[in-house]
């Protein structure tokens, strides 16, 4: 069964002749609870994709279907309670609130919702992430790593169907990102979740079950 | 719990009465007496009312839940309610969610099933050929006049066979260990680098035969919790595979890495290397490479050597370069999961 599925999508910038095609008849469909990797060059309109996938950018034309929900067909306020309630985003930036401690932050999707917060599910993630004994720090005295690794936490935790994930290791050396993608998958097998894993590390996208290169906002190759 | 409406209706009504007695005693003038006791019995009145106004709306609240639970059983998904702010969208989502995890594990454990009657005429096919060689030495041996060079002959192929059933059969009995998950791992502290020595010695010899020289680099201090035995099982199927594709004369380099969450064993070899097509198909139940298909084998290390690996909380990854060596990583972490 398909979770995502877009239908001949585009984004154009700009009008002629300075037209920019950002993404130009992207049609994928990506299966539930599959672990899938983006790759490209940067300017190939990856993070783009990923933006429009998860509802923060509106396509010029074409459709998406975010499971069996058309995006179009959603308000303002509709698609941001879609978002908080279905998708999970890992920001390469981190995009931690400095002035929350690490806990609120984390917490921060679920409260939005009036939601209580699943305590057990919190410690088990931060146990698994290593994050128990740094929950009440503020974000600027942990490391990048950690940083990340605060970040996933909190794409975790309102267990989203599904995980949008920007260049989740872009700023992490070599033997921390393969900790990190390492977790991202035992935590998507373990809560059957659906991971979109932007990348331009063809070492860490080979690790994903399926392959989506993207090169001039075109689909060049899709392997599994 | 149970009696707190009951107490709070028997104590609103006590308080009517003794309202209205206090009225009929102490006031003397008719039209305030009576004033006053309709307020009382107004007062009462709209307490009673409120009461069984907001109980009517939990009962419609969890009639409405009730129906939209039923509708989720039977796979209609609730397209209106959903993405509002209101509590049943919440509920409804939340319900949704639920049941499509639990359709997906259905439907995963479908598919596991369909796996493993693949896996049992797979195996039956694997184990029948030795058989029936067996069966029909056995009977040319029964046959009265074979020179002692034939017997001789026969019974060595005789033990080949043999050794490959049991080959299977070993096999067969780990993964069947694993799949009904009787095997208890006992997580200790212990040191990588002996749990490499069993590996390492378990190999060796078929190692020796094709000349490959195996090294490992690991700094005798590095400790990891994890369990001896079945690590070692999965660090010599890893390097059973190596040699496998290694040719003669290759370099398998075993590697120990300490890092800030797990703990990384490389395995590298010079060997053909993997299709990068083939990459996610190695650690998949039976994928075997079509070139040594010939070969004895399930097709069923790696998928073991993973599953052992993910049982400690760890991952496999494998990095490979056609024609130069594949590079298998087996990270276990540092600590245990809960």
């Amino acid at each position: 069964m398909n979770i995502l599925k877009t239908d001949n999508l585009t984004k154009y910038y700009g009008t002629e002749p300075l037209l920019v095609k950002a993404l130009d008849g992207i049609s994928l469909e990506i299966e539930r609870g599959g672990f899938t990797a983006i790759v490209g060059t940067s300017g190939s309109g990856k993070s783009t994709l990923l933006h429009m996938l998860g509802g923060l950018d509106i396509p010029t034309s074409g459709s998406i279907c975010v499971d069996g929900q058309e995006l179009s067909g959603l308000g303002k306020n509709e698609l941001a309670i879609f978002r908080r309630r279905k998708i999970g985003f890992i920001f390469q930036n981190y995009n931690l609130m400095p002035n929350l401690t690490v806990y609120d932050n984390i917490v921060l999707p679920v409260e939005l919702d009036g939601r209580s917060v699943d305590k057990e599910y919190l410690e088990t993630i931060a146990g698994t992430l290593g994050l128990e004994d740094k929950l009440n720090r503020k974000p600027n005295k942990l490391s990048g790593g950690q940083q990340q690794r605060a970040a996933i936490a909190r794409a975790l935790v309102a267990k989203p169907a599904i995980i949008l994930a920007d260049e989740p290791t872009g700023n992490l050396d070599s033997h921390t990102s393969q900790e990190v993608i390492g977790l991202l998958k035992a935590t998507g097998e373990r809560f059957h979740q659906t991971i979109v894993m932007i990348t331009h590390n063809d070492e860490i996208a080979q690790s994903a079950d399926r392959t989506i290169r993207i090169e001039d906002g075109r689909i060049v190759e899709s392997r599994w | 719990m149970r009696f707190s409406k009951y107490i709070l209706l028997c104590l609103n009504i006590l308080l009517l009465v003794s309202g209205v007695c206090i009225a009929l005693n102490e006031v003397n003038e008719d039209t305030v007496k009576f004033l006053l006791i309709l307020c009382i019995l107004c007062f009462g009145l709209v307490h009673l009312g409120s009461y069984f106004y907001f109980r009517k709306q939990f009962t419609d609240f969890s009639d409405e839940m009730c129906y939209y639970i039923e509708e989720i059983l039977h796979g209609n998904s609730m397209k209106r309610l959903q993405n509002k702010e209101t509590l049943t969208s919440k509920i409804v989502m939340e319900l949704e969610k639920v049941e499509n995890i639990y359709s997906f594990q259905l439907s995963e454990s479908k598919k596991d099933k369909k796996e493993l009657q693949e896996m049992i005429s797979e195996l039956t096919h694997q184990i029948k050929t030795p058989a029936s060689n067996i069966q029909m030495y056995c009977e040319m041996f029964s046959d009265t006049d074979i020179s002692s060079l034939d017997a001789k002959r026969f019974a060595e192929i005789i033990r080949q066979q043999l050794k490959k059933l049991e080959f299977l059969l070993d096999i067969l009995v780990k993964s069947s260990r694993l799949e009904t998950e009787m095997i208890n791992l006992e997580m200790e502290d212990g040191k990588i680098v002996e749990t490499l020595a069993i590996a390492v010695n378990s190999v060796i010899q078929k190692a020796e035969h094709k000349n490959i020289d195996i090294s490992i680099m690991c700094s005798p201090s590095i400790q990891v919790s994890h369990d001896t035995k079945w690590t070692a099982e999965a660090i010599e199927n890893i390097l059973d595979n190596a040699i496998k594709y290694t040719p003669p004369n290759g370099k398998i380099l075993i590697f120990v890495e300490g890092g800030e969450m797990y703990t990384e064993i490389k395995v590298k070899d010079t060997g053909k290397g993997i299709e990068a097509a083939h990459v996610n198909d190695i650690f998949k139940r039976f994928y075997r490479e079509k070139s040594v298909s010939k070969n004895e084998g399930l097709g069923l290390g790696l998928y073991l050597a993973r599953k052992i690996i993910t049982l400690q909380g760890g991952y496999i990854s494998v990095r490979s370069i056609l024609g130069e060596g594949s590079s298998f990583s087996v990270c276990l972490p540092n600590r245990i999961p809960k």
